[in-house]
C-alpha cells in the first residue's frame, strides 16, 4: 500500500540541514542532493527554501561560513571560475541540533506507542 | 567533503589562472547562466554587496546543478532550463531571498530625528572650522585658488605652503595697477584685471608697499587690502599665467563642482532622508553659496564648492558608519528576540507532548476504575475513592496547563505569521479616501 506523501516542514527542514552540517561542512547545492539522497527522493528541500534558511541559520549563529573560490578544470585557461559559500556547524548549532534530535526522539517514542497500538488493532 | 580555504567574504575578485582546479567538465554557457543570475539579482531588494552575495551562491548551485545534469546527456540549454526550473519561479526566490537577508524595515520618525541631528551636529562643527573665504583677515586661507583638481585636493591645496611658490617683493608707492603687475611678474604670471577695473583703480590715487618674501596668496592678499573698494568686494584666481581679480562670487562660482556620490550602502527609501540631511548640513553652512543636492539613479549628485564638498564626504560617512552600527545593534537583537521565541516554541511543544502523554497515562488508570471499586471490600471503596479525586485532580490541572500551552502555541504561530507577512502586507496598496 502506498504511504501518504511526506512534506518537509520548517522544523524539519532546520534539524535536517544541521544534521547534515552535523557530519561535515557543506554547500547549498551539496546539501540539497545530500537531502534528496538520504531520503530516496522522498525528501525534497527547494533552493527557495534551502536558501532562505540557510541565511536564517547564518543570522542566528548556528552555522559559521567562508568562500572557496572554485575553478573548472577546462581546455581553456581563461575560463572564469565562481565562488563557493561553505556552512559548518557552530558550537550553539551544535546544541540545538541535540534539542532537535531529543524533541524528536520524544515524539517519536510518543507516535510508536500509537503504532504499535494500531497493529494489535488491525 | 574537504574543508573550505577561508577567503574573506568582502573580496569581490575575478578568479585569475589557475594551475590546478577542480577535476570536472567543460563550464556550463556564461551568458545564459549570467543572463538568468542578473534578472534575479535585479529583482532583490537588498544593498549591493548582498547582492553579489546572494549572486555568487546562487551562481555556485546553478552552474553545479548544470554540471551534473550534463554528465546524464542533458545538452547545455536543457541542463540549464532544468536547473533554472528547479529554482522555482524567479520572482518567488528573490522575494524569498530578500525576506531571509533583509533588515525589518520600521521606518520612524526618530530614525529621521536621528539622521538631521547627525549632519545638524556635523555642519555645526563644519562652520567652525570651514575657513571664510573673503574678510578682512589677513590669513593664508583667505582668498581662493581655483584650479582644476578635484574639490579635496582643491581644499587642502589652499592651505598647503609647502606646495606655494614664494618670491621675494619689494616695492614702495605704487598705484594699484602697477603693484598689482609686480606681484603677478614676481611669479612668473600676467596681471589680469578688466579695462573697467582698469580705469576705476587709475582714478584713485592710494598706494600700496610691499617688502618681503611672500606666496601668491599671501602677496594677493596684501594687495587687496590696499584695494580702494576694500578687498571685501574683490577676490582673485588663477587661471594658467593670468592672476585674475574680480568679485568674490566669480570665483565662488568658478570653484563650483559637481560630485557624484554612491548610495548603494543603504536601502533606497533612505535615500531621500539623506540628501534632505546632506542639503540642509550645506545650506546651513558658509559654503553654501550656488549649491544644488538632486538624488539621480540610487546616487546623490551634488554641485557646490569645496568646502561643501568635503562637509558631504564627512557627513556621509559619519551617516554610513552610524547606520551600520544601527543595523548591526537591530540585527542581533532580532537575532536574540527569535532565538528567544523559538525556545519558547520548542520548549512548548515538548512540554505539550509531555501533558498529552500524562494525560494518556492517567486516563488508562482511570479506565474501568468502576468497576474496580465494586470489586473492593466496603471498608477500602474510600480509600480508593480518594485516589481517584487526587487521579482527577491531577488530570484536571494537567488539562488546565494543557489548554494554556495550546493557546500559548497558537499566539506564538500568529506572532510568527505575521512576521513573516508583514513585509508583504505593508507593501499592499491601502484604500483611497475617495472611495
Amino acid at each position: 500500500m502506498p504511504s501518504l506523501p511526506i512534506s518537509l516542514k520548517p522544523d524539519h527542514s532546520e534539524l535536517v540541514v544541521l544534521a547534515i552540517l552535523g557530519q561535515a561542512p557543506s554547500y547549498g547545492y551539496s546539501i540539497s542532493k545530500a537531502i534528496a539522497a538520504r531520503s530516496d527522493g522522498d525528501f525534497k528541500l527547494a533552493p527557495s527554501n534551502l536558501y532562505p534558511l540557510l541565511t536564517r541559520l547564518e543570522k542566528q549563529g548556528l552555522v559559521t561560513t567562508s568562500w572557496e573560490e572554485v575553478k573548472a578544470n577546462t581546455a581553456d585557461p581563461d575560463a572564469g571560475g565562481r565562488k563557493r559559500k561553505w556552512y559548518r556547524l557552530s558550537a550553539k548549532g551544535k546544541k540545538r541540533l541535540a534539542q532537535h534530535v531529543e524533541s524528536m526522539r520524544r515524539m517519536q517514542d510518543i507516535l510508536d506507542s500509537f503504532v504499535q497500538s494500531s497493529g494489535a488493532l488491525a | 567533503m574537504t574543508e573550505p580555504t577561508s577567503t574573506p567574504s568582502s573580496a569581490r575578485t575575478r578568479p585569475s589562472k589557475s594551475k590546478r582546479g577542480e577535476v570536472g567538465v567543460k563550464p556550463s554557457a556564461p551568458d545564459s547562466v549570467e543572463t538568468w543570475l542578473d534578472m534575479l539579482v535585479s529583482m532583490l531588494a537588498l544593498p549591493k554587496p548582498e547582492r553579489e552575495r546572494v549572486r555568487d551562491e546562487l551562481e555556485d548551485h546553478l552552474r553545479s546543478r548544470i554540471d551534473d545534469l550534463l554528465i546524464t546527456g542533458l545538452t547545455e540549454p536543457e541542463a540549464l532550463h532544468k536547473a533554472a526550473s528547479e529554482l522555482g519561479e524567479t520572482a518567488d526566490l528573490a522575494r524569498q531571498l530578500t525576506r531571509a537577508h533583509g533588515p525589518k524595515r520600521k521606518r520612524t520618525y526618530a530614525m529621521h530625528a536621528a539622521l538631521f541631528a547627525l549632519a545638524g551636529s556635523i555642519a555645526a562643527v563644519g562652520i567652525m572650522t570651514i575657513s571664510p573665504t573673503t574678510g578682512t583677515r589677513q590669513s593664508p586661507n583667505a582668498a581662493i585658488v581655483v584650479s582644476d583638481k578635484p574639490a579635496a585636493e582643491q581644499h587642502a591645496a589652499a592651505g598647503n605652503h609647502a606646495e606655494n611658490p614664494t618670491a621675494q617683493i619689494d616695492f614702495q608707492d605704487l598705484p594699484f595697477p602697477e603693484a598689482f603687475r609686480v606681484v603677478a611678474e614676481s611669479f612668473g604670471k600676467s596681471p589680469g584685471l578688466s579695462a573697467t577695473m582698469l580705469r576705476r583703480y587709475r582714478e584713485h590715487e592710494t598706494k600700496s608697499s610691499m617688502t618681503g618674501t611672500f606666496t601668491l596668496d599671501e602677496a594677493m592678499n596684501r594687495l587687496l587690502s590696499y584695494d580702494p573698494y576694500g578687498n571685501q568686494s574683490k577676490a582673485y584666481y588663477v587661471d594658467n599665467d593670468v592672476v585674475v581679480i574680480t568679485d568674490p562670487m566669480v570665483v565662488i562660482r568658478r570653484s563650483i563642482r559637481t560630485a557624484t556620490y554612491e548610495m548603494d550602502w543603504i536601502e533606497s527609501y533612505e535615500h531621500g532622508d539623506i540628501m534632505v540631511a546632506t542639503r540642509m548640513a550645506i545650506e546651513n553652512s558658509p559654503a553654501s553659496q550656488f549649491s544644488q543636492v538632486s538624488i539621480a539613479a540610487g546616487s546623490m549628485l551634488i554641485t557646490a564648492r569645496p568646502e561643501a564638498h568635503v562637509l558631504a564626504e564627512r557627513i556621509l560617512l559619519d551617516l554610513r558608519n552610524n547606520y551600520e552600527s544601527r543595523r548591526r545593534a537591530e540585527l542581533a537583537t532580532e537575532a536574540k528576540a527569535a532565538e528567544a521565541i523559538e525556545v519558547e516554541y520548542a520548549s512548548l511543544l515538548e512540554r505539550k507532548f509531555e501533558l498529552n502523554y500524562q494525560l494518556d497515562v492517567l486516563g488508562h488508570q482511570s479506565l474501568g476504575s468502576h468497576g474496580r471499586r465494586n470489586d473492593l471490600p466496603e471498608d477500602e471503596r474510600e480509600a480508593f475513592d480518594t485516589d481517584m479525586r487526587e487521579l482527577n485532580s491531577k488530570v484536571d490541572r494537567l488539562r488546565y496547563e494543557l489548554k494554556e500551552v495550546v493557546e500559548r502555541l497558537a499566539h506564538i504561530r500568529a506572532h510568527l505569521i505575521k512576521t513573516e507577512y508583514a513585509p508583504i502586507l505593508n507593501r499592499l496598496p491601502t484604500r483611497s479616501t475617495t472611495e
